[in-house]
């Protein structure tokens, strides 16, 4: 990947969002930010997935929804098909969502409870004009079909469904635009376990199918290493460790990541009992007051002054091994 | 579904005959009773009221027979117990006002009010619907903004104001000073004129109806309001709302569509168990824009001890809470498809 | 959701031009002008009352050609009578409405003004002295139904006793609203019809007291009272006539709920068209009326309104839509405010000093009464010390806003029954100075706290009244003020109606459980003045009914009574009155304060409204006019 605008599909530059905290009770001031996206550089390739992983509150989601702009970032550029989408508005948004979609979390909240099956697949199709009527209904049948759902469900609300089928309603829906990127926000977080695995198939296939581009957010690492193509790591709004999968399992270099992976329970007893675990003292700081130079430095093991004044330069430390610390 | 509402349809008629047990219980047991108001005229020789008259009185009005059975004679007559002329008030004899209009069945005097209130209260349920749906969704859309905060000082103005003293001050404004100043002037109250030209025209009573409908409707339009814009705040949190700009929904519809159609649901219980409130009227409201209406009935019956007056009121009232209880499960399950009975 | 706040917007507006701009939302304007029409052939000029809206119609003719308005007038009352039936309601309102609607007088054909009677639908009022009326000596067997000491009892052996009669003849010309002359068997009628046990009549008192009451021509009744029953107002014993030809068919307990309990038919000025119930009694004029030749009523429509709210009773006068507001509706605390807008020339407010008046009743025999206390107020010179120390001026300034006046006796001094020549009544204008001389002299010295004591008892009273009188407990403070000037202390007390004035001894009333109490008593034609007397004392005799709550028993002033009592000349009688009123002052069971004030409004356009303190503010309806 020598020149990532030549094939990127999405390119983040210093992506930030702050959200104000106020205070008063008539006169509202702002007082502080949470820092929740605090300066991301990364780009999405064509057909590729892009796992993005730390532990919850650190700003996965946030990213997930200000590169939608569902959330206006505060800086920055997300440039997808040639054109900045912080700098557009209304209209011009509005049409570029044809070909952005997002998969969401909870597939109990996330669908309208007083819309029918085919109301909520089919109102993307009317909202860009792309199907109208008897037209938009066979397309709705088959946007359930091939996500695996009875296409005479189309007049069923969603609260009939389980959650697994539910989740499946909100890929077809995600797909009934045909879009060309979906940020899957922690898709199969909230399913059971038993499900979760046709969750991820049906998203890979739909990948191949449709030639997709995922960003593919997860708390849970073995999952994204089966999906992901390349993972980022993130801690407390920024990004310290961005690589290939296999390079990232087997050499990670960063200790954030060496901790995280480091709590992966392996499915091979001798080597689980060998695994050696590093356990990362005290909590998350707080996003409000995030600690200087390496945000990391208040939990790390091999912490040095430095790390404490300046923040370390995101760097390649080759092969695109991307990586945020003083230490490597 | 049917077979939920009979269940609650018997259900329903228990809870109306012991309330209405209970409430001719509390009335009669209550100090005063409409003979109270006599004792009272006489003292001089010539207008004191003696003993024999008063028992008398008593028996001619029903009230020389035990409580039980004077509560039995009410509901069901009579002509099946001893040979008298009621039938009793589940056979639609709703029996004669003792005092507010002597003589006249309670079913004509309660007639003779009801269409006034019906407008009054209607209009001003109207217009806090008009008034207080738009009004909560601004609100909350705006969250915090100068438009929210000023809408949220009228819901506390709205809430906060007294009824007596915010119509007074209407009517000072809009009637005598307008007056004063040569501007057209509405109505101090009444619900029509009595003479001119005007007299009993629809524009006339429109002009009547105003300000008793504004001030009916300001507590309502503002509790609602507030209501409104926190059930709106909570829906807009919801991740369908999120979804439904993903979608690429324009925002109208997004608020429109998918917020406000859910964020009406427990809307339409506040509105639906007020409906009773068609029928039993307003009384403040009433009294201070002379406006001839059932909340002014009330409290005349009331004051004056008019058990057969009150009696149905009170039953009919009690009738409406239920049946509102039960529309309101009703509706819900039009407007909420979650939401079955079986 | 610009769209949404436009149409708020556009919502707000539009009612704004609604409430301000509705083309009908003014009263008409009304504009007098000369015109010049033709009457009989005469051109005569006429103000002419022309009704221009504010957008007239261009389709319609001009407003000067129309027919003038029929002229109305808005009686506002704060109730609504319950029948018009008169003999079914003891209402202060149902009498006012019946006075237009169905009678001519207050009390059926007499009317009282002035505290005195006037004949209205009778040629004149019987007197002893003119021989239409007599008292003759009866032989009375054992048996037969007399009256005794108030009562109507069997007599328990032969004797001879005084009976009265009268005679009344019916002016001629006199007729139903619906065309029939009325006779004198109407009146006997209206009699017999009271008779009926069920009629809703709740007094029988003269019934109960007449022998016979019969027509003995088309035109003239005569009453008997019953032996035993000297009575002074036997000169008002005419029975309010009654519809016969109407009512003939309908047994009296339904009377009420027939056709005639809400549109009767009468012979007042003005009959009854339409009752909305709970808004209006709407009127009008009486074709039929007695008086229709002389161009009477003068008004074509009368409209009684109920209006509770006394704010809203007030901006519907000022605003035109109601012409009088009556006592019931308005209150004394209103004064400020009348006065205010009647100087802006809104309205034109009457203060009329009324037939109820306020009194404080001493505890005169305080350790002889059922529940003994101690005794303050057995010793006249400190009754009398109370009264000269107690400012009336101050509470009538205060309270009424001056529009009252002090009463010296239990009539006010516009009544016949005051002496002509009042020099003989003890008086008590305002002086403390007075009062702590009279209290130092009967004993009650101050002490170290200001209060007055004698024997280690402490001058220490409890005024008592009904809870919830505004005017009532201002008086009491102001009271509590002056005697503490004076070294008397003062203690308030409001104990329920029913405690206070309820029946049987229990009540604080009837057993002298008091030291003072406030209340009123409301003067009629005769004069207050047997509950002063020694018969009225409360005691197991009387089952604990008297009225006499003070105990006091006086001989001279029961000599004085007993002498009005038995005397029907009016001239005699007021002697008697004051010789009566002149042991009172003295001896002070009560003091008197001040008559009420009766609150009336009217519109300015209102004529010929002449209140007066015994009559109803619409006595003379037939003769009121408004401007044209």
């Amino acid at each position: 990947m020598a020149n990532p605008q030549d094939t990127a599909l999405i390119e983040v530059r210093g992506l930030k969002k702050y959200f104000p905290i106020t205070q008063g009770i008539i006169f509202q001031r702002k007082v502080a930010d949470v820092k929740a996206v605090d300066g991301l550089n990364f780009a999405i390739k064509k057909g590729e997935t892009l796992g993005l992983v730390g532990e919850s509150g650190c700003g996965k989601s946030t990213t997930g929804r200000a590169i939608l702009q569902l959330y206006r970032p505060t800086a920055g550029e997300v440039i997808f098909q040639g054109k900045d989408l912080v700098k557009l508005q209304g209209e011009e948004l509005r049409k570029m969502r044809r070909n952005m979609q997002m998969i969401f979390q909870d597939p109990y909240a996330s669908l309208n409870p007083r819309m029918t099956v085919g109301d909520i697949i089919g109102e993307p199709l009317e909202v860009h004009n792309i199907a109208k009527g008897k037209e938009k209904k066979e397309r709705v049948q088959e946007l359930l079909k091939i996500v695996g759902l009875n296409p005479y469900f189309v007049n069923r609300y969603p609260h009939e469904f389980s959650g697994g089928q539910r989740q499946r309603i909100g890929v077809a829906r995600a797909l009934a635009v045909q879009p060309d990127f979906i940020v899957c926000d922690e898709p199969i977080s909230a399913l059971d376990v038993s499900i979760q695995a046709q969750i991820i198939n049906l998203l890979e296939e739909l990948q191949t199918k449709f030639n997709l581009t995922y960003l593919f957010i997860a708390h849970d690492l073995s999952v994204v290493r089966h999906i992901s193509d390349r993972i980022a790591v993130m801690y407390l709004g920024k990004i310290v460790e961005l690589t290939d999968r296999n390079a990232l399992y087997n050499n990670p270099l960063h200790p954030y990541t060496k901790a995280l992976l480091s709590a992966v329970p392996i499915p091979d007893p001798v080597v689980e009992e060998k695994r050696e675990r590093i356990i990362l003292v005290g909590d998350v700081p707080s996003p409000v007051r995030p600690p200087s130079g390496c945000h990391f430095h208040t939990r790390c093991p091999l912490v040095m002054d430095k790390c404490k004044k300046d923040d370390p330069e995101f760097r390649n430390a080759g092969a695109e091994h991307w990586v945020a610390c003083h230490a490597v | 579904m049917v077979n939920y509402l009979i269940r609650r349809l018997f259900s329903m008629t228990i809870v109306i005959i012991v309330s209405s047990f209970l409430i001719y219980m509390m009335l009669n047991l209550a100090p005063g009773g409409p003979l109270w108001e006599l004792t009272q005229a006489g003292s001089s020789r010539e207008s004191a009221l003696t003993r024999e008259d008063y028992a008398r009185l008593e028996k001619m009005l029903g009230l020389d027979k035990p409580m039980h059975l004077r509560y039995i004679i009410w509901l069901a007559g009579d002509d099946w117990l001893d040979g008298g002329t009621r039938k009793g008030v589940i056979r639609g004899d709703w029996g004669e006002s003792w005092r507010v209009a002597q003589g006249m069945s309670v079913m004509e005097l309660i007639s003779s009010r009801i269409g006034n209130t019906i407008i009054l209260s209607g209009a001003a349920l109207l217009l806090s619907l008009i008034i207080a749906i738009p009004v909560g969704i601004i609100a909350a859309v705006k969250q915090y903004s100068k438009l929210d905060y000023a809408l949220t000082a009228f819901a506390f103005f709205g809430v906060a104001m007294p009824v007596f003293w915010f119509g007074l001050m209407l009517i000072l404004v809009f009637s005598l000073q307008f007056k004063a100043w040569g501007l057209p002037a509405l109505p101090p109250g009444g619900t029509e004129s009595l003479f001119g030209p005007d007299q009993g025209s629809f524009l006339d009573r429109l002009q009547h109806l105003i300000m008793p409908a504004i001030v009916l409707s300001l507590f309502q339009t503002a509790s609602w309001s507030r209501y409104m814009r926190s059930s709106m705040l909570e829906v807009l949190k919801q991740d369908y709302v999120r979804t439904a700009r993903a979608k690429g929904v324009i925002e109208r519809l997004v608020i429109t569509k998918h917020a406000v159609r859910n964020a009406l649901i427990p809307i339409v219980t506040v509105i639906v168990l007020s409906l009773p409130s068609l029928f039993n009227g307003a009384v403040i409201t009433e009294t201070i824009f002379a406006w001839n209406g059932m909340g002014r009935l009330y409290i005349n019956a009331l004051t004056r001890g008019d058990y057969p007056v009150l009696m149905i009121f009170l039953l009919i009232s009690a009738i409406l809470v239920v049946a509102a209880n039960l529309l309101a499960d009703v509706v819900y399950t039009f407007i909420d498809p979650r939401i079955r009975y079986s | 959701m610009r769209k949404a706040m436009l149409v708020l917007i556009a919502l707000g507006v539009l009612a704004i031009v609604v409430a301000c701009a509705a083309p009908t939302a003014s009263p008409p304007q009304v504009v007098k002008e000369v015109q010049t029409v033709i009457v009989a052939g005469t051109p005569v000029e006429k103000v002419v009352e022309k009704v221009i809206t504010a957008t007239p119609p261009p389709t319609q003719p001009p407003a000067a050609t129309k027919a003038p308005q029929p002229k109305t007038l808005v009686v506002c009352m704060s109730q609504e009578p319950d029948t018009l039936y008169f003999n079914g309601s003891n209402m202060m309102v149902t009498t006012l409405t019946l006075e237009a609607g169905y009678r001519d007088g207050q009390l059926g054909g007499i009317d009282q003004r002035d505290y005195d009677y006037q004949p209205i639908i009778l040629q004149k009022l019987p007197s002893i002295k003119d021989g239409d009326a007599k008292i003759t000596k009866v032989k009375v067997k054992a048996g037969d139904t007399i009256e005794k000491d108030g009562a109507v009892v069997k007599a328990d052996k032969d004797m001879e006793l005084d009976q009265i009669s009268a005679t009344f003849k019916m002016k001629a010309g006199l007729k139903w609203s619906d065309g029939t002359v009325m006779k004198a068997s109407d009146s006997v009628f209206g009699y017999k019809t009271g008779l009926d046990k069920d009629s809703g009549i709740t007094t029988r008192y003269t019934r109960d007291r007449t022998a016979s009451y019969v027509a003995t021509d088309a035109s003239t009744t005569v009453w008997t009272g019953i032996p035993g029953f000297v009575y002074a107002l036997y000169n008002t014993m005419f029975f309010e006539p009654l519809p016969e030809h109407v009512l003939k068919d309908i047994a009296p307990k339904d009377i009420k709920a027939s056709a005639f309990g809400r549109k009767p038919v009468g012979y007042g000025p003005f009959r009854v068209t339409n009752w909305v119930s709970g808004d209006r009694i709407e009127m009008e004029k009486n074709p039929n009326y007695w008086r229709a030749s002389e161009g009477l009523p003068k008004l074509d429509r009368v409209i009684y309104r109920f209006i509770p709210d006394t704010n809203q009773l007030t901006a519907q006068l000022i605003a035109g839509q109601c012409d009088i507001g009556t006592q019931d509706a308005l209150n004394t605390d209103a004064i400020p405010f009348l006065d205010q807008a009647e100087k802006n020339g809104l309205l034109k407010p009457y203060y009329i000093p009324g037939s109820t008046w306020e009194h404080i009743d001493f505890n005169t025999q305080p350790t002889k009464a059922p529940k003994p206390r101690v005794d303050l107020f057995s010793d006249v010179k400190v009754r009398q010390a109370i009264a000269f120390g107690t400012n009336r001026k101050e509470m009538n300034d205060k309270i009424l806003f001056g529009k009252s006046v002090i009463m010296d006796a239990t009539v006010p001094a516009t009544h016949w029954a005051y002496p002509k020549d009042d020099s003989q009544l003890a008086k008590y204008p305002y002086d403390p100075k007075k009062a702590e001389a009279l209290l130092d002299e009967a004993g009650w010295v101050k002490g170290a706290d200001g209060v007055r004591a004698k024997g280690g008892v402490k001058l220490s009273a409890t005024i008592s009244t009904t809870a919830g009188n505004k005017p009532r407990e201002a008086i009491m403070q102001i009271f509590q003020a002056n005697m503490k000037a004076i070294g008397v202390e003062i203690k308030l007390d409001f104990p329920p109606s029913t405690v206070l004035f309820g029946r049987g001894k229990d009540s604080d009333y009837m057993s002298g459980n008091f030291d003072l109490m406030l209340y009123a008593w409301v003067a009629g034609t005769e004069p207050t003045l047997l509950v002063y007397t020694c018969d009225q004392v409360p005691t197991a005799a009387l089952t604990w009914s008297g009225q006499n709550n003070t105990y006091w028993c006086n001989a001279d002033f029961d000599k004085a009574y007993s002498g009005f009592n038995g005397n029907l000349v009016r001239e005699d009688r007021v002697k008697f009155t004051a010789d009566a009123y002149k042991v009172f002052t003295k001896e002070l069971p009560a003091l008197p304060l001040y008559q009420r004030v009766n609150v009336y409004a009217t519109n300015p356009r209102v004529l010929n409204f002449k209140p007066n303190p015994s009559a109803s503010e619409t006595w003379n309806i037939e003769e009121l006019d408004v401007k044209q």
